[in-house]
């Protein structure tokens, strides 16, 4: 067969007209009903899992992790200062109305006042 | 979205549009791609219903993958035909499997009466191409539907066949010589005997 009369075939064949596929195109357009995708549908709510540990409950009491780290800072400064028993307010006030030289004034006793004290 | 306003709107647009919950976008891409991806699937398979079955499932994975479609990185009409050709190979291996070949119970793709002597010869010629191509390898029978009776360029059957160029020359080189030697033996049937 010529090279012509094959393209003649073809031609013809890509000149019929679509067989009938309505019937089919009915399917496919259930199908595409069936998934159409929903973009504005509200995102799956995720549960959300808290936290029920004892630091996690007094953390959260206090206000977050920063809040408590500062509690205990201050805590500890304060059994400090009841502990070793600092110079009395009336020296402080002395020294600044200079009664007494500031190079006196001890507002923190030494190490050997603390353990002399037992 | 009325289906007149979408005639001119692209096909990876209209994919956005059905992502975006508009089913007009699904339409138009059905009314575009159902007959065609049919009639290809149809004649590689050489069975309607089977053509049917490739055709709808092509499009369902269609549907499915628009929320995730990449643009710019494929043609929906690539894409299309080339999970079509996927559909179609695997049913070509089961059936090679099962070693069932419909090689002699072609399909009659013209569903016309025919009415006149031209209409008659069209009818003879569309079985006799639609016999040939059943006798073709399944590669070089894709190709040449795809190539001569879809209108594919040789680069976008390489895209749809997943291989090279060269390759897709070879096969459609090859399967039109095939179909040229099984035709030649029916010129008169097929109305090109030569007068003189």
């Amino acid at each position: 067969m010529r090279e012509q009369n094959l393209e003649d075939i073809f031609a013809t064949a890509r000149a019929q007209p679509p067989s009938d596929s309505e019937p089919l195109m009915a399917r496919v357009l259930a199908d595409a009903v069936r998934h159409l995708p929903q973009p504005d549908a509200p995102p799956r709510q995720q549960a959300i899992r808290r936290k029920t540990g004892f630091w996690a409950v007094i953390t959260a009491t206090v206000g977050g992790q920063g809040v408590l780290a500062g509690l205990g800072t201050a805590a500890l400064v304060g059994l400090m200062f009841g502990y070793a028993q600092p110079a009395s307010y009336s020296m402080l006030t002395a020294s600044i109305l200079a009664e007494i030289p500031l190079d006196e004034v001890e507002l923190l006793p030494g190490i050997e006042a603390i353990l002399i004290e037992g | 979205m009325a289906l007149d306003a979408l005639t001119d709107v692209s096909d990876e647009a209209l994919l956005v549009l059905y992502a975006n919950g508009d089913a007009g976008g699904a339409r138009m891409l059905t009314l575009r791609y159902v007959p065609r991806v049919l009639g290809y699937a149809t004649r590689v398979l050489g069975d309607r219903a089977e053509g049917e079955d490739v055709a709808q499932e092509a499009m369902l994975r269609l549907w499915r993958v628009a929320p995730n479609w990449r643009q710019g990185e494929a043609k929906v009409m690539t894409w299309l035909y080339r999970v079509a050709t996927n559909l179609c190979t695997d049913r070509l291996r089961q059936r090679q499997r099962r070693k069932l070949t419909a090689l002699d119970d072609a399909p009659d793709m013209a569903d016309t009466e025919p009415t006149a002597e031209a209409t008659l010869i069209e009818a003879d010629r569309m079985k006799a191409l639609n016999t040939a191509l059943s006798a073709l390898p399944d590669r070089q029978r894709e190709a040449v539907v795809l190539r001569h009776i879809e209108g594919f360029t040789n680069s976008e059957i390489a895209a749809v066949m997943d291989i090279g160029i060269e390759a897709v020359e070879s096969l459609t080189a090859r399967g039109k010589r095939s179909l040229a030697a099984m035709l030649s033996g029916r010129r008169g049937d097929l109305g090109y005997e030569e007068v003189g």
